[in-house]
């Protein structure tokens, strides 16, 4: 073979065999084929878990927030027929329907707004049509107790577009991660953009954000990222420092009210993102509440749409692969995860399998 | 302060007050007991009507300030009757007033205190302990979620594990059966007399 003939041969095999390597990487964002894989295998290693939890009326620790978490968990499951999935979870979507409340509300009795948001959310991942009605008037629910005027509250009032935990609670209080899961609802269950519960949000979300730019309240500082409430944090150092579910939840909270990639409010908890990129911890909090963090980091990053994030020191991150494979790290090898934290339910392995098990599922989009 | 602050207010000064009047009452005769007994019920039917007033005449506000009120007589009734078994048997009135009024305290703020070695503890031990904690039966039978009101969801691990607020048939069984026990000691101990 000449040398021409060499040159003709290895650009044949570069065009021929390129779109091939760079197809290992290029699904579900910058995913490498093997990671993909046994992401896939964790995710079947956790469903096996979480059938083997669930109780003969479908339900999982008599617990109607837990259910609805697991429910969607297995239904947005990838690589599992709606057959499969619904066998599985048929007579649960039945179980979470026979709470709807005339108003609109999908829950029990306590902690209103977090279960409804939660079984919205499990009802839409199902997607049967006898479903569609009872999703309609929860999404409804949701966007009319997000507080404005009808709750005699102003827009000059922090915690105007807030929504709290409902039912008769003596405080008037909203925070973040109520407002995150009434938004992820309401967008799962595809309320409609123009819908004014999306405006009236996006106002919370700034005043809970630490940007002095957009922010009117007096303690907002620069760093970009989110707090519990306005002028309250639970970052462990204290004062109204950012930490990380919160922020990520703001991430995603803003993608969901349309809040452009562009515009400066994004761009400052993206500075936050950057300058904290980790998975070792909930940063800002430890190993507190860190399988939701999680959640929010996959749900996040992915309706925000890039690939990789570059940290404050130039290093280039493919979140998709560092959180697949941190996940896959921390799963038992039954099948479940837990969180040493027993905050705020995470030493539930039924919970917690269901919010590693949905983070996968988004860094699998 | 709302509407649905005053149950755990008037739980609050419940827990204090009715061991003092227990002890005070032990002393007089029959007649003055039963006649504080009717102050109270008195006062706690105006509270209620004061309560409904508030909260609008509905079916459902109906239900929860009956049960919310029956829960603190009954409630207000044991704390009395610890104060006046105390009163019974202990010589100094100013030591039973300090031992029932102590325990009411305890029972009440605990939980509360006790911090994170409670909410380390399995799930039917927290829900035991909220089940006897008379402010948490009272504010639970006026629906309201107590633990997850701000102050205590920032300050008390406890509200952010898993737990399960009393029925309002738990917390009056319980206080019913406290209330019975007490009366029956001060009965007793008023017919032995100091020794």
């Amino acid at each position: 073979m000449n040398r021409s003939s060499m040159f003709v041969a290895a650009s044949l095999c570069l065009v021929l065999f390129a779109p091939l390597a760079a197809g290992q990487r290029a699904s579900s964002g910058g995913l490498s084929a093997a990671v993909k894989q046994d992401m896939m295998k964790s995710l079947e290693r956790g469903a096996a878990y979480l059938r083997q939890q669930q109780r003969a009326d479908g339900t999982w620790e008599n617990h109607a927030g837990i259910t609805a978490v697991a429910t969607a968990a297995l239904l947005k499951q990838t690589g599992v027929s709606r057959e499969k999935q619904l066998e599985a979870v048929g007579k649960t979507l039945d179980a979470i329907a026979k709470l709807a409340k005339p108003d609109g509300g999908i829950y029990e009795s306590s902690i209103p707004h977090y279960i409804t948001a939660v079984n919205i959310m499990a009802l839409a991942a199902g997607g049967r049509p006898q479903d569609k009605p009872l999703i309609e008037k929860g999404r409804r629910y949701l966007a009319e107790h997000i507080w404005d005027e009808g709750e005699g509250i102003k827009p000059t009032d922090k915690w105007y577009g807030g929504i709290g935990y409902g039912g008769s609670n003596p405080d008037r209080r909203a925070d973040i991660i109520s407002l995150e899961y009434a938004l992820r609802a309401m967008k799962e269950s595809e309320l409609p953009s123009n819908d004014a519960a999306w405006e009236k949000a996006i106002k919370f979300l700034q005043r809970t954000q630490n940007n002095s730019e957009t922010n009117d309240q007096g303690w907002a500082s620069n760093d970009g990222g989110f707090v519990y409430y306005p002028g309250f944090s639970y970052n462990t150092e204290g004062g109204t420092k950012s930490y990380g579910s919160a922020t990520y939840a703001g991430v995603m909270s803003y993608a969901w009210a349309n809040v452009k990639k562009s515009d400066a409010r994004v761009q400052a908890v993206m500075k936050w993102v950057r300058d904290n990129y980790t998975l070792d911890e909930n940063p800002g909090m430890g190993q507190k509440t860190v399988y939701y963090y999680y959640l929010v980091f996959a749900k996040a990053l992915q309706a925000f749409g890039e690939p990789t994030i570059v940290d404050a020191k130039g290093r280039t991150h493919d979140w998709r692969e560092d959180l697949g494979k941190k996940l896959i790290g921390l799963q038992h090898p039954d099948g479940y995860w837990v969180n040493t934290d027993k905050a705020e339910l995470q030493d539930n392995k039924v919970l917690v399998t269901a919010f590693s098990m949905q983070a996968l599922e988004a860094a699998l989009q | 302060m709302t509407t649905a602050t005053l149950p755990i207010l008037e739980a609050v000064v419940v827990v204090v007050a009715a061991p003092i009047a227990g002890v005070a009452l032990c002393a007089h005769r029959h007649r003055v007991a039963s006649r504080a007994v009717g102050v109270f019920g008195f006062l706690l039917f105006a509270s209620a009507v004061w309560t409904m007033s508030l909260w609008g005449w509905s079916a459902a506000a109906l239900r929860i300030v009956c049960l919310s009120h029956a829960m603190l007589a009954i409630t207000g009734l044991a704390f009395a009757a610890l104060g006046a078994w105390c009163r019974a048997t202990l010589r100094d009135p100013l030591d039973a007033a300090a031992v029932s009024t102590g325990a009411a305290l305890v029972a009440a703020f605990g939980l509360f205190a006790a911090g994170p070695a409670i909410a380390d503890l399995p799930t039917g031990i927290i829900n035991a302990a909220l089940s006897s904690n008379p402010i948490v039966s009272t504010a639970s039978a006026a629906g309201v979620d107590l633990l997850r009101t701000d102050l205590l969801y920032r300050l008390s691990p406890l509200a952010h594990r898993r737990f399960e607020y009393p029925s309002w048939y738990s917390g009056l069984a319980l206080y019913a059966t406290l209330l019975m026990i007490f009366a029956a000691g001060t009965t007793r101990s008023l017919r032995k007399g100091w020794s």
